[in-house]
């Protein structure tokens, strides 16, 4: 066990310092950072964009009856008796804008909107449209016109209700998909770097005096787990720096604000996240040992990065039916299953129990990776400069 | 009787169609410095790989300190393959005090032990180099020390002095004996013969597979001696009964017997001989190289 340690720790050690793996750690860091000070600007801005008080000129008294004010998320709507008088106020900078209402404003809601140096924002023209139409709506009681002014809202459950999905946020169908893309990335790069490894270690013949020191199994075992603590440490410090950017901006975006997680799904995620690593990881340890150089481990390791991105290529198919026959063996099937999830759980409330085979299904995966590969790197490990036939390979293969 | 360090009996490795080791059997003894040679492609490393347990034979057997090779003797043993085998981008002492450990040694004493070698061996200034950019001499003696680090009772050495000027080769050399006193057990795979006739007490010569040549140094060299002695002398040799050839070999001359005589009825001619002054006078022993020669070009 001391010796996996030992194997595990230069493994990090010799990994974390270097400066592309530093720099890989840094770059979304810098990229989120850069992110967050952009959405404070622009909510500043927005905010300045989308508040103040607007005149609204309504010449043939369709508003009438309405209140003369009302404030609407930092908008405050007034009366003004003409235009010349609104645009006057306008001049004299106590208006953020100010709306004429055509005539024909009934029939098409045209209105003419003068400002001073910036255009009011797009959410004082959706303000404006709600105060429009909860003013018409003026005699039902405002329960019912707020009621009627927002329509119906789905929210789409499990019989228990454990997982909820509505189809209106956004993030909540976006941010899956990303989490998804982010893991795939991390297994992609952690997994070939350790193939990478392997090759190297064998080309200059480090290998061979590794192999005399620990047995194949301890060198296997401490290769495989000092990557996924470092493709773990990546992943953590992104998803921090994640959760800190949502935590800043979250009050001032109200966007950002509908993101719900449930802990199911992120527990699901992580540990298919963790058991497909391993799995990845061993499938390039093998590779890694039986190939003669890095062109021709490339060249054999890409299917299996392949089919890990996959669901892609059922996109249509997810999008149409994301409960449907393909989504679900997508799901279940080791190599697509973390993707699959977290695209499907962005478009439609995932089966409990279709999680939990999944990780089931998943575990049974890597552990027969890990022996597989267990037995195919002590065969393949010395040869060097030279291919290992493929009867030999399945010779180690057999129980 | 001496106790045995390694036994290997009628070892055969074939990898695919090419048959690397056909039939080799050797002893080596607890403590003595054994001499594994062999030319190129003869099948010495692959036997060194299946005496390490890196190979598995295809059949016949090995006993390594008493027993198969296992974990726990990982630890008791040295090895320098003959393609040396460092990490290239990693400082010299990040990676000897790696490989030391990974020979079960605690961090904290590999680290009193791998400064002791670099004075020793003159590399306390390059220590925080890293390896790539120490010349290939330099590698070569981070490789003797990750060797020797955690004091093997045997030491298995492939070529141990390739790569390096005479001073460092004496330096090694003198480091090895060092380790020989200590009882340690080596087996130095090597095709400097004259180092296998200055340090080797026995030795096991392969070619193509099969051990052909196999007893101590000096028996060996009895053994493939003609009846002839060497002698070096200051003026004309006289002619001798019983003398039928004289050569030269260096400032020596060999005189080749007849058939019966011997080295006492030469070396009283030439004490009669007037004016002649014997510098030496012994047996004609062939070197190393030339039984390595007549063993293997025949």
């Amino acid at each position: 066990m001391r010796k996996i340690i030992t194997i595990i720790r230069e493994e990090y050690r010799r990994r974390v310092l270097r400066k592309e793996f530093i720099g890989l750690l840094l770059l979304p860091l810098i990229i989120i950072a850069i992110g967050t000070v952009i959405g404070f600007i622009t909510s500043e801005s927005l905010d300045g964009e989308n508040r103040g008080v607007v005149g609204v000129v309504d010449p043939r008294g369709v508003l009438a009856g309405a209140v003369d004010a009302r404030a609407n998320d930092g908008v405050t709507f007034v009366r003004v008796k003409g235009a010349e008088d609104g645009r006057a106020a306008l001049m004299r900078e106590e208006l953020r804008a100010l709306y004429v209402l055509r005539p024909s404003f009934a029939d098409d809601g045209a209105v003419d909107a003068f400002y001073l140096s910036k255009p009011p924002g797009n959410d004082i023209e959706r303000a404006f449209g709600a105060y429009a139409r909860t003013t018409l709506l003026n005699e039902f009681e405002p329960a019912v016109r707020a009621r009627l002014d927002e329509g119906a809202v789905f929210t789409y459950q499990t019989p228990d209700r454990s997982r909820t999905f509505a189809r209106d946020d956004v993030l909540t169908f976006v941010l899956p998909i990303l989490i998804g893309v982010v893991l795939i990335v991390s297994l992609m790069v952690g997994a070939q770097y350790l193939m990478q490894a392997v090759i190297d270690e064998k080309e200059n013949r480090t290998i061979e005096v590794l192999i005399t020191s620990v047995t194949p199994r301890q060198l296997m075992a401490g290769k495989i787990l000092g990557l996924t603590a470092v493709t773990l440490t990546q992943i953590v410090t992104w998803g921090l720096g994640a959760t800190a950017a949502l935590l800043l901006l979250r009050e001032r975006i109200p966007l950002l604000r509908t993101i719900s997680l449930d802990s199911s799904f992120l527990a699901a995620m992580g540990a298919l996240f963790v058991l497909q690593f391993l799995m990845y990881a061993a499938i390039m340890v093998a590779i890694g040992s039986a190939v003669t150089d890095a062109k021709q481990g490339q060249a054999i390791s890409t299917p299996f990065i392949l089919l890990a991105i996959a669901p892609e290529f059922f996109l249509p198919a997810l999008f149409i039916d994301p409960n449907g026959v393909i989504a679900v063996i997508l799901t279940l099937f080791p190599f697509t299953s973390p993707f699959t999830l977290a695209f499907r759980y962005g478009m439609t409330t995932v089966p409990g129990w279709q999680m939990l085979v999944a990780v089931a299904l998943m575990a049974a995966a890597a552990v027969l990776a890990i022996v597989a590969a267990g037995r195919l790197f002590r065969v393949g490990l010395l040869r060097f400069g030279q291919k290992v036939p493929l009867g030999e390979l399945f010779d180690a293969l057999r129980i | 009787m001496n106790e045995t360090a390694i036994s290997v009996k009628n070892l055969k490795k074939s990898f695919g169609a090419a048959q690397a080791v056909r039939d080799v059997t050797f002893d080596v003894h607890r403590g003595e410095i054994f001499g594994l040679l062999g030319p190129n492609g003869a099948g010495k490393t692959t036997t060194i790989r299946m005496i390490l347990d890196i190979f598995r034979p295809d059949s016949g057997s090995v006993s390594v300190l008493g027993g198969p090779m296992d974990d726990s003797k990982n630890n008791r043993t040295g090895y320098l393959p003959e393609e040396r085998g460092l990490y290239k981008d990693a400082t010299v002492a990040n990676c000897v005090l790696y490989l030391a450990e990974l020979k079960g040694l605690a961090r904290a004493e590999a680290k009193t032990r791998a400064a002791a070698y670099f004075e020793q061996l003159d590399l306390t200034a390059h220590k925080k180099k890293k390896v790539q950019d120490l010349s290939k001499g330099m590698q070569q003696k981070v490789q003797i020390i990750t060797t020797l680090i955690h004091k093997p009772e045997l030491l298995v050495i492939d070529e141990p002095f390739s790569g390096l000027d005479p001073i460092n080769t004496r330096l090694i050399q003198d480091l090895l004996l060092a380790q020989h006193r200590e009882g340690v057990t080596i087996v130095m795979s090597t095709h400097q013969m004259y180092q296998v006739e200055e340090m080797c007490d026995r030795l096991v010569l392969i070619n193509k597979g099969e051990s052909v040549l196999y007893g101590a140094v000096d028996e060996i060299r009895r053994r493939y001696a003609d009846n002839a002695v060497r002698v070096v002398a200051v003026g004309d040799l006289p002619p001798m009964a019983g003398v039928h050839e004289t050569s030269r070999k260096g400032n020596a001359r060999v005189l080749h017997l007849a058939e019966g005589v011997t080295t006492q009825q030469v070396m009283r001619q030439l004490a009669d001989a007037p004016g002649l002054l014997i510098e030496s006078f012994e047996l004609a022993l062939p070197t190393m190289d030339d039984i390595f020669v007549r063993v293997v070009g025949a």
